[in-house]
C-alpha cells in the first residue's frame, strides 16, 4: 500500500487566473503548504520569548490544507528517519526550550520524554496535555507524513501565541513507524504513560497483524514503560476494543484498572473528550470504549 | 553437475557429518568417509499437515525449491534438525539413522532455528518475525496460521495450537538461545530493521534489552563458547559489531569493509556498490577463533577473540566461495561447502585452521571418499534456488 507523495510540487498546470476553479485551489493549497513549509523548517527549532514582539502573531494551521488518506502501511520501508539508539537521539531539537544541546554535558542529567502519544493524529490530545501536565516532556508519533505536519506546524503557533506564559514547549511530534522503531527512541522503563487513542482498526482478519495492540507487541510496550506506568486506550470500535483489551489482559505484564480508577483519571477524561477523532465520534453518536492497564513488576 | 550443499552440521561426539543438499540430508562418518544414511522427502510422508488456507494457490509438487535453509544437530546427539524454504516446514530426523521423528509446518518462511541446551526444545523465527518453541519430538502442537487466531485462542487451547512466544515486527533473520552456569537462559533475535533483542526464556514476555548500534540489517549472531557474555553481530553493516549482551554495551566495531574493499583494488572510474553481506559467522572454539564470512566478495574472514582485554583482532582472510562452515572442534579442523561454478567437482573440502588463520587442505582422502556419494546430479544451475541472498535483506525505502 504506497502512500501518496509526501511532498506536493508546485502545480506544473498553473493557470494565470489563481483565485477560482479546481486549478486556483490547488495552486492556493500548494503555495499554503510551500509557505509552511519554510516557515517550519525555519521556526520549530526556535524558543519564542515572551513579550517578542518582533515575531508577527503565527497562526494556527488549517486541517484543509493538510489532506492525506487515513492509512499508512507500517510493515514498508519508510524513507523514516530514526536514531540508531536511544542515546544518539537528539531531544533537543524537539524541545529546544526546555533541554540542552546534545553537544552540552548537561544532557545527561535532562529531563527524559515520559509521556507518549502513538499515532497522535492531529495532535488534540498532545495540546490538552501539555497543559495537565507543563513539567512533564510529552511525544506525538505519527506516520502519516501530512498529519504530522500539521501537528508540527500546530505546535509552533501555540508556542508563539502562548510564548508569555511559556506554554506547550512540552510537547512535540515525530514522524516515526511506532510498530517498529519505539525501542530506538526510548529506553528500558523510561516511560510513565502511553496513550493509543482511536487506531487504526484494520478490521479484515488478515489484517490484524498490524494492529498496534498484540502480545508480541505489548512486550515491547511493557519494556518501555516503568513499572506502575499507564496505558491508555480508546477506540469506537468494540471488536478492537475487545481485541486490545484480550491481548493486554493475557500478557503477564499488565493487569486492566478499573472503570472506578478511570472515572477518577484526568487522562482518562481528555482522552475522551479532546482528541479530533473522539470528537468525531460524538458527532456520530457513537460509543468510546477504553481500557486502561498497569505495568506490573517484573518477576522475582 | 551436481547441487551444491546448503547446510553443514556436524555432530563431535559420534564424528557425523551432515549435509543438507537440496531438500535431502545426507549423513557421513567423518572418519572413514561413508554414506551412513539418506533422507530424501518424497519417499515419506509428511505428518501433521495443517490445511493451506483456502485463499493461497496449491503449489505444484515442486519441491526442488524446498530446500533446508538451517539444519542442527541437538546437543544431545539424538536428532537432526533443519527448516525449508517453500513448505515452511520444520523436520526433524533421528541422528543415526535419519528416519523421520516428526515434520511441522508453519504459517511463514522459517528463517532461523536453535535447538535449547537439553535438546527438548526448537526455537524457530519466521520471516515475519515471530519465534515460536515447539518441543523436538512431541507434535500434539501445531502452529497458529498467524496472529489472526490469537483471537479464538479461547477455544483452540484445547486444541493445542501454538502462539509465537516472541515477536519483532519486522523480518527476524537470526536468532540463538544461551544459557549461563546458574541455568538462566535468554535469547538473542536480531531482524532486518537493526535490532538485536534480548529477551528472557521461558519468560519470553520479558524483554531485557536492545543491542542497539547496527545501521542496517543484522543476519548473523554468534556467543563464543569460551567468552559467553560477548555477542559478536553482523550483517549489512561495515563492520561487526563486537557487544557484552548482558549489558547492551557495544565493546567496539569492526571494520570489515576496509579488509573486503581495499583502497588499493579501488577503481574510481567504476561507481562500484561496495556493500557488506554476512551470511556466516562462526566460532572455532579450540583455538578462540571467529570466522566471518561476506557473501558478495566471497571471503572469509578470520578473528581471533581475546579474553583480556575484551577484543577481536584480525588475521587473516581466505577467498573462496562457501555456503557454509561445519566446525569440528578438533584441532581447528573444519569442513567447507564450496559453491564454485566453475569448479564443481569440490563440494565438500576440508581445512585445517593454524593460530594465524592460515588454511590448508587436509584430509584429502576422506574428502574424497565423501565426495563420491555427497549430493546429486543435475542438469544445469538453473535447478538450483537462490542461495547466496543474504544481500537482498538490504532495505531500499520506496518513498
Amino acid at each position: 500500500m504506497a502512500e501518496m507523495s509526501q511532498s506536493a510540487p508546485l502545480s506544473t498546470t498553473v493557470s494565470n487566473d489563481s483565485t477560482s476553479g479546481p486549478t486556483g485551489n490547488k495552486r492556493k493549497r500548494a503555495d499554503y503548504r510551500q509557505s509552511q513549509r519554510e516557515k517550519r523548517q525555519e521556526l520549530k527549532t526556535v524558543v519564542f520569548e515572551a513579550n517578542d514582539i518582533s515575531q508577527d502573531n503565527i497562526k494556527l494551521p488549517k486541517k484543509k490544507y493538510y489532506r492525506q488518506r487515513a492509512h499508512s502501511n507500517p510493515f514498508s520501508d519508510h524513507l523514516l528517519e530514526y536514531p540508531i539508539s536511544p542515546s544518539h537521539m537528539d531531544w533537543h531539537k524537539l524541545y529546544p526550550a526546555l533541554l540542552p544541546p546534545k553537544e552540552d554535558e548537561s544532557t545527561e542529567l535532562a529531563r527524559k520524554v515520559e509521556i507518549v502519544d502513538v499515532g497522535c493524529g492531529f495532535g488534540g490530545l498532545l495540546v490538552s496535555l501539555a497543559t495537565e501536565f507543563p513539567d512533564k516532556l510529552i511525544l506525538g508519533m505519527e506516520i502519516r507524513v501530512q498529519v504530522s505536519h500539521y501537528v508540527e506546524d500546530r505546535i509552533i503557533a501555540l508556542r508563539q501565541q502562548h510564548a508569555n506564559e511559556g506554554q506547550y514547549n512540552n510537547i512535540a511530534v515525530l514522524r516515526a513507524n511506532a510498530m517498529k522503531f519505539l525501542p530506538n527512541f526510548f529506553g528500558k522503563g523510561q516511560l510513565s504513560k502511553m496513550f493509543f487513542c482511536f487506531p487504526d482498526p484494520h478490521f479484515k482478519v488478515r489484517k490484524h497483524k498490524a494492529r498496534i495492540v498484540t502480545s508480541t507487541l505489548a512486550s515491547e510496550y511493557a519494556y518501555m514503560l516503568r513499572p506502575g506506568g499507564i496505558i491508555y486506550t480508546i477506540t469506537d470500535v468494540l471488536d478492537l476494543h475487545q481485541w486490545m483489551v484480550r491481548h493486554l489482559e493475557s500478557h503477564p505484564l499488565f493487569r486492566r484498572l478499573s472503570k472506578e480508577w478511570e472515572d477518577d483519571d484526568a487522562c482518562v477524561k481528555i482522552m475522551r473528550k479532546d482528541t479530533e477523532e473522539g470528537k468525531k465520534v460524538e458527532r456520530n453518536k457513537g460509543d468510546k470504549w477504553v481500557a486502561c492497564f498497569i505495568r506490573l513488576d517484573d518477576p522475582e | 553437475m551436481k547441487h551444491p550443499i546448503q547446510k553443514l552440521a556436524y555432530d563431535s561426539t559420534s564424528k557425523a557429518l551432515y549435509l543438507a543438499v537440496g531438500e535431502r540430508i545426507q549423513k557421513f562418518d567423518s572418519v572413514t568417509g561413508d554414506l551412513i544414511s539418506e533422507w530424501i522427502p518424497h519417499t515419506c510422508e509428511t505428518k501433521t499437515d495443517l490445511e493451506e488456507p483456502k485463499n493461497k494457490k496449491a503449489k505444484t509438487a515442486d519441491s526442488k525449491h524446498n530446500v533446508f535453509r538451517t539444519l542442527s544437530c541437538s546437543p544431545d546427539g539424538k536428532y537432526v534438525v533443519g527448516s525449508t524454504d517453500e513448505q515452511k516446514s520444520l523436520v526433524v530426523l533421528n541422528a543415526d539413522d535419519l528416519t523421520v521423528v516428526n515434520i511441522r509446518k508453519f504459517p511463514k518462511r522459517p528463517s532461523a532455528i536453535d535447538i535449547t541446551s537439553d535438546s527438548s526444545t526448537v526455537l524457530l523465527g519466521d520471516k515475519f518475525g515471530d519465534v515460536y518453541a515447539v518441543p523436538i519430538r512431541d507434535v500434539t502442537y501445531v502452529p497458529t496460521a498467524g496472529l489472526s487466531k490469537i483471537s479464538q485462542v479461547s477455544e483452540s487451547e484445547s486444541g493445542g495450537e501454538l502462539d509465537p512466544i516472541l515477536g519483532h515486527v519486522s523480518m527476524l533473520v537470526d536468532l540463538l538461545i544461551t544459557e549461563d552456569q546458574n541455568g538462566l537462559r535468554h535469547i538473542i533475535s536480531s531482524d532486518r530493521d537493526e535490532h538485536i533483542r534480548v529477551t528472557k526464556y521461558p519468560e519470553s514476555f520479558l524483554i531485557e534489552r536492545f543491542c542497539l548500534g547496527h545501521e542496517q540489517y543484522v543476519s548473523q549472531l554468534l556467543i563464543p563458547s569460551w567468552c559467553p557474555n560477548t555477542l559478536i553481530s553482523g550483517g549489512g553493516d561495515d563492520f561487526l559489531a563486537h557487544w557484552d549482551w548482558t549489558t547492551g554495551e557495544l565493546l567496539e566495531k569492526v571494520d570489515v569493509h576496509s579488509i573486503l574493499y581495499p583502497e588499493s583494488e579501488q577503481n574510481e572510474s567504476e561507481a562500484q556498490v561496495e556493500e557488506v553481506a554476512m551470511s556466516g559467522i562462526w566460532q572455532v572454539p579450540e583455538l578462540q577463533l571467529i570466522l566471518a564470512y561476506d557473501e558478495t566478495v566471497k571471503m572469509l574472514l578470520v578473528f581471533k577473540l581475546h579474553k583480556e582485554p575484551r577484543e577481536l583482532e584480525y588475521l587473516n582472510k581466505f577467498s573462496v566461495s562457501i555456503l557454509d562452515v561445519a566446525v569440528t572442534g578438533d584441532s581447528g579442523k573444519v569442513w567447507l561447502s564450496i559453491d564454485d561454478t566453475d569448479n564443481n567437482n569440490q563440494l565438500i573440502q576440508k581445512f585445517i585452521i593454524s593460530g594465524k588463520g592460515e588454511f590448508t587442505a587436509t584430509d584429502s582422502d576422506v574428502t574424497a571418499r565423501i565426495l563420491d556419494k555427497a549430493s546429486f546430479n543435475i542438469a544445469s544451475r538453473d535447478e538450483v534456488v537462490a542461495l547466496h541472498s543474504i544481500a537482498l535483506l538490504r532495505k531500499h525505502a520506496e518513498h
